[in-house]
């Protein structure tokens, strides 16, 4: 009679009935009955244990570095397609005014109205002059929403704009840099669209809706990528993370005003996305029309491109915006 | 139905309702809620099985389960299915090999961890107090195949699976660590058997 092997050894112990071979086998039953031992031994340790706290600051980390890391990869696609793109433009451009094989063209950088002459490989070339200087960038375009009072001043390589109150809307894409200023900071948007909000002379959020803008305050440089809401004295990601978690169970349990106010404190980028939008929902289920509304459509202007923008466009149907 | 009134065919989608393998679908499309609800099922788990391999501090179990969940967020477009828990498993003990590598060449030797461990344990069974250090000073091979089996509950095909060898292969991994385990308990209480 063949003895069990160990894997079949290991197998057996899982096994409350024993293989018919154990009858007969004093070796693979002893064998398989020290494998029952370790085995009952190994399942009563105890599990580490996770506070809370822990298991919150965890929590945050992780999704903080995986929004770091989205982000990234975001930005290399687009490096990557706008690299492609250009290098394909290169191409192009080579294949054109690639020169006969017999000639050979060094280019050298010259001034505006420069002529040279070089000898390359025994095959003098005529250099073409540099082309002329580029036309400085337009002005971005400002939008004032009701009774804003600023003061624009345009320099020679960027425009300042002086925002006392009100809200203003500055697409800099493709535009000269825009630097706002206002009491205790300044905004500086290059190549970006954004929305910034001053009440009392006090900023109080900038929501990026294109590229990324700098907003220095109180000396603390912070950059804030599209799709994020920046606000003064913003709660870091492990706060936030738990107002969201207080702001989900309170709209489990049906209390729907403290949800939306978790939510709103959770304006961490960690969790800003699914917090606006759950806020938007309470509202809705607290059957503030106007709000859920408002709240819904500050969404989808915000965050587009979330997979929630759909539900929320019908959300905003449902609520008669 | 009244003419001109909206029906939504398809009802929301909700998150909350999602199996574990659609929450890692919605992860890779950086759908935020969707790595939240992920991180929350599983954490508990991670953490465990994390502490049990690695056999190291809190703070060094903690980053062990951050790295376990960024990479399961990395990885989620190439999750082709099947056992999710297990899946993470998987991730968490390469995590763990590389780390148990570098803890070695900082350490010199699995003494320092295992002092590490008997600190936490604290069972009033002396066999459970030593268990930690004697899972600790098995191979990775064997030590992931036990602590899936015999402290994780896995399901043999599953954790065959997490790990990438045949059933086979696991069920003999499982029974080389027990004899060892056995043999390492024994050899501390001076050769009695467990």
């Amino acid at each position: 009679m063949t003895c069990l092997t160990p894997a079949q050894r290991a197998m057996a112990a899982e096994r409350d009935d024993d293989d018919p071979h154990l009858a007969d086998c004093l070796a693979c039953r002893g064998a398989v009955a020290e494998q029952r031992a370790v085995r009952a031994l190994a399942r009563r340790a105890p599990a580490p244990p996770l506070p809370r706290q822990r298991r919150e600051a965890i929590a945050a980390e992780v999704l903080s570095r995986s929004y770091a890391l989205s982000a990234r990869r975001t930005l290399l696609a687009r490096a990557g397609m706008t690299g492609a793109a250009l290098a394909a433009a290169a191409a192009i451009v080579a294949l054109i005014v690639w020169p006969a094989p017999e000639a050979t063209v060094a280019q050298v950088e010259l001034g505006a109205s420069e002529v040279q002459t070089l000898a390359v490989r025994g095959v003098t070339a005529e250099l073409e002059p540099a082309l002329p200087p580029r036309p400085p960038r337009a002005a971005a375009i400002v939008r004032a929403r009701g009774d804003a009072e600023l003061t624009r001043l345009t320099l020679e390589d960027r425009e300042v704009l002086q925002l006392r109150s009100g809200t203003l809307i500055v697409d800099a894409r493709n535009a000269r840099e825009v630097e706002i200023t206002m009491r205790g900071a300044t905004v500086r948007v290059e190549d970006a669209k954004l929305c910034v909000v001053v009440r009392g002379g006090v900023i109080a959020t900038v929501s990026v809706f294109a590229g990324s803008a700098e907003v220095t305050a109180h000396g603390k440089l912070t950059v804030v990528e599209a799709g994020i809401v920046w606000v003064p004295d913003a709660i870091g990601p492990r706060e936030a993370f738990r107002e969201f978690r207080v702001g989900w169970s309170a709209l489990r349990d049906g209390n729907l005003r403290p949800a939306i106010a978790a939510f709103d404190r959770a304006r961490d980028p960690v969790v800003a996305e699914d917090a606006t939008y759950w806020a938007a929902v309470a509202a809705e289920r607290a059957g503030d029309r106007d709000d859920a509304a408002r709240r819904f459509a500050g969404f989808v202007e915000l965050f587009p491109a979330s997979p929630r923008a759909e539900s929320a466009k019908l959300a905003l149907v449902r609520v008669g915006h | 139905m009244k003419r001109g009134q909206l029906i939504q065919l398809r009802p929301d989608a909700r998150v909350e309702d999602l199996s574990d393998e659609g929450l890692v679908a919605a992860c890779a499309t950086d759908d935020r809620a969707a790595r939240a609800l992920l991180f929350e099922r599983h954490v508990y788990a991670v953490h465990r099985f994390v502490s049990r391999m690695a056999a190291c501090d809190a703070d060094a179990a903690d980053d062990l389960v951050q790295a376990t969940f960024v990479g399961a967020f990395q990885a989620a477009g190439q999750f082709r299915g099947g056992h999710v828990r297990g899946w993470l498993f998987g991730i968490a003990a390469n995590l763990v090999r590389g780390f148990a590598r570098r803890e070695i060449r900082r350490k010199r030797a699995m003494r320092a961890v295992a002092e590490l461990t008997t600190d936490q344990a604290g069972p009033s069974d002396p066999d459970l107090a030593r268990l930690p250090a004697a899972i600790a000073a098995l191979p990775h091979d064997l030590r992931v195949a036990l602590v899936l089996i015999d402290l994780e509950g896995e399901k043999g095909k599953d954790a065959a699976v997490t790990l990438g060898v045949p059933e086979g292969t696991l069920w003999r991994r499982v029974y080389h660590a027990r004899q060892a385990l056995r043999a390492a308990l024994g050899d501390a209480r001076g050769g009695d058997a467990p």
